[in-house]
């Protein structure tokens, strides 16, 4: 089986929000669903020099993130129906929403906020990826509408070696609870995974 | 809030396995067959609270007549799928017990059956605490989650027997008083073990993550609410009940309404708690 993955620069990443926005237009998402989100992680305080003199570390930085079609899904272990399921050929976290019965436990349960519920349907939805576009060699629309080409996508074992191994940059957690099939690019200000010095401040957007 | 009707049927489903608990310790320990009359016959209520806790619960569902695909999930043990298979069983067998006490069938196996139930429904509210120690949402994965679900097993269970009993068993004479003045000193302790380890409880919370407890500025009012209705309702019916008054329906049953409101902005803030590891 390969696995399907994502990679994400976030030295590059300027927060613009393209990918979340064609995520919304292609997938037809309603206000309110958000497959690809953009968190911006800031922090910083002032530091006081030798001489008395003062200066500020402030920081800012996004990551992209929409499904990371982990390797041990926290979603479909918790799902009562699973509805919410891997697919064998890829390795894609899917929801079939004939079965589920939008009762949101996956939603509590993934660590990166990816299942949203679907207020209209009343089911569950998430990132599938692109399947359909995938399948006919294309890339997802987040990855190709991307003005910085900070967004990639492939099997994950292409992207690694590619671009290396790392997962656990603030605000997304470690990635031992779920393995995700997630490949990250640090900036100069990232911070690892835990680190309490800087806070999501786009809340209301994600 | 979306989880309103998990808060409810938290809530209920915990202080009915406590009202349970009660009824069938005395059941197990009692030798008179007037009392196994009259004690057996609140099996009915206890499975109409559970029945109620449980039509909240389903609506919490976006798709409730699909309900039955839940069964799908106990192939790779849901948590969520484990615990609607708990409840129904912990029914099943309070039914059968019901059913058994008043058709007066196989006499010899009532105890045994009553035992059972016991099991299940203590495997009930550990089940429900199974659903929210989940490794991704560190504010919950905690001891803190199992000793709250059962505390409100307590502090609901306790004065809800109480006022059972006070409305529907005061033919047993003695009996009841005795009881109830048993239950209140229980009750004494709960309220005792809750106020200390409540303040415990929140401070663990600031460690986790220090923001959470300014994310909503009702979070503070919440609490002490809590607290304060909680004091208030055992209080009333502890105090009462130690100097003497061990018959007052309306004692006890403002002190059930006012400990369920107590516990339902307990598990509202428990709710709100929730966060991603992110």
């Amino acid at each position: 089986m390969t696995q399907l993955g994502f990679y994400v620069d976030t030295a590059k990443c300027t927060g613009c929000k393209t990918c979340q926005l064609a995520c919304k237009d292609e997938n037809d998402l309603t206000v309110g669903i958000n497959w690809r989100r953009v968190y911006e992680y800031a922090g910083g305080s002032w530091l006081c020099n030798d001489d008395g003199t003062y200066q500020q570390n402030v920081f800012a930085y996004y990551t992209s993130i929409s499904c990371n079609h982990c390797a041990k899904p926290a979603c479909t272990k918790a799902c009562p129906t699973g509805a919410m399921h891997k697919r064998e050929k890829d390795g894609l976290v899917v929801v079939n929403q004939d079965v589920c019965v939008g009762c949101r436990y996956c939603e509590m349960a993934c660590p990166y906020g990816a299942p949203q519920f679907n207020a209209q349907k009343k089911v569950m939805s998430k990132c599938d990826g692109c399947f359909d576009r995938v399948e006919q060699g294309k890339k997802p629309i987040c990855i190709e509408s991307c003005p910085l080409r900070a967004l990639d996508f492939g099997p994950i074992d292409e992207l690694r070696a590619k671009y290396g191994t790392e997962a656990d940059i603030a605000p997304l957690p470690d990635s031992s609870l779920t393995e995700p099939s997630l490949v990250l690019k640090a900036g100069r200000n990232a911070k690892p995974s835990g680190d309490r010095t800087g806070r999501i401040i786009n809340t209301r957007e994600v | 809030m979306h989880e309103l009707p998990l808060v409810f049927f938290t809530v209920l489903a915990q202080g009915t396995v406590g009202l349970f608990l009660v009824l069938a310790s005395l059941l197990l320990f009692n030798q008179k067959p007037e009392r196994k009359r009259v004690l057996s016959r609140f099996m009915w209520l206890v499975l109409a609270l559970l029945g109620i806790a449980g039509a909240l619960a389903m609506t919490h569902l976006g798709q409730p007549l699909r309900a039955l695909n839940v069964v799908f999930g106990l192939e790779h043990f849901s948590p969520l799928s484990l615990e609607i298979a708990t409840t129904g069983l912990f029914g099943g067998a309070v039914f059968v017990y019901a059913a058994m006490t008043r058709f007066d069938i196989l006499a010899k196996l009532h105890k045994l059956v009553l035992a059972g139930a016991m099991g299940l429904g203590v495997m009930l509210v550990l089940a429900i605490a199974n659903v929210y120690t989940l490794a991704t949402v560190p504010t919950w994965d905690s001891f803190w989650t199992v000793f709250q679900f059962v505390l409100t097993a307590f502090v609901v269970g306790l004065p809800m027997a109480a006022l059972v009993l006070r409305a529907g068993a005061t033919g047993l004479g003695v009996y009841q008083k005795n009881t109830d003045r048993a239950l209140a000193t229980l009750g004494f302790i709960a309220l005792g073990v809750a106020l200390a380890a409540y303040p415990l409880y929140v401070f663990w919370l600031g460690q986790v993550d220090a923001s959470l407890l300014s994310r909503f500025d009702y979070h503070a009012t919440l609490i002490l609410t809590r607290g304060a209705l909680l004091s208030a309702g055992l209080g009333l019916w502890i105090i009462a009940a130690t100097r003497g008054n061990n018959t007052s329906v309306v004692v006890s049953a403002v002190s059930t309404v006012l400990v369920l409101v107590a516990e339902v902005c307990g598990r509202i803030f428990f709710y709100d708690t929730h966060m991603l590891a992110l």
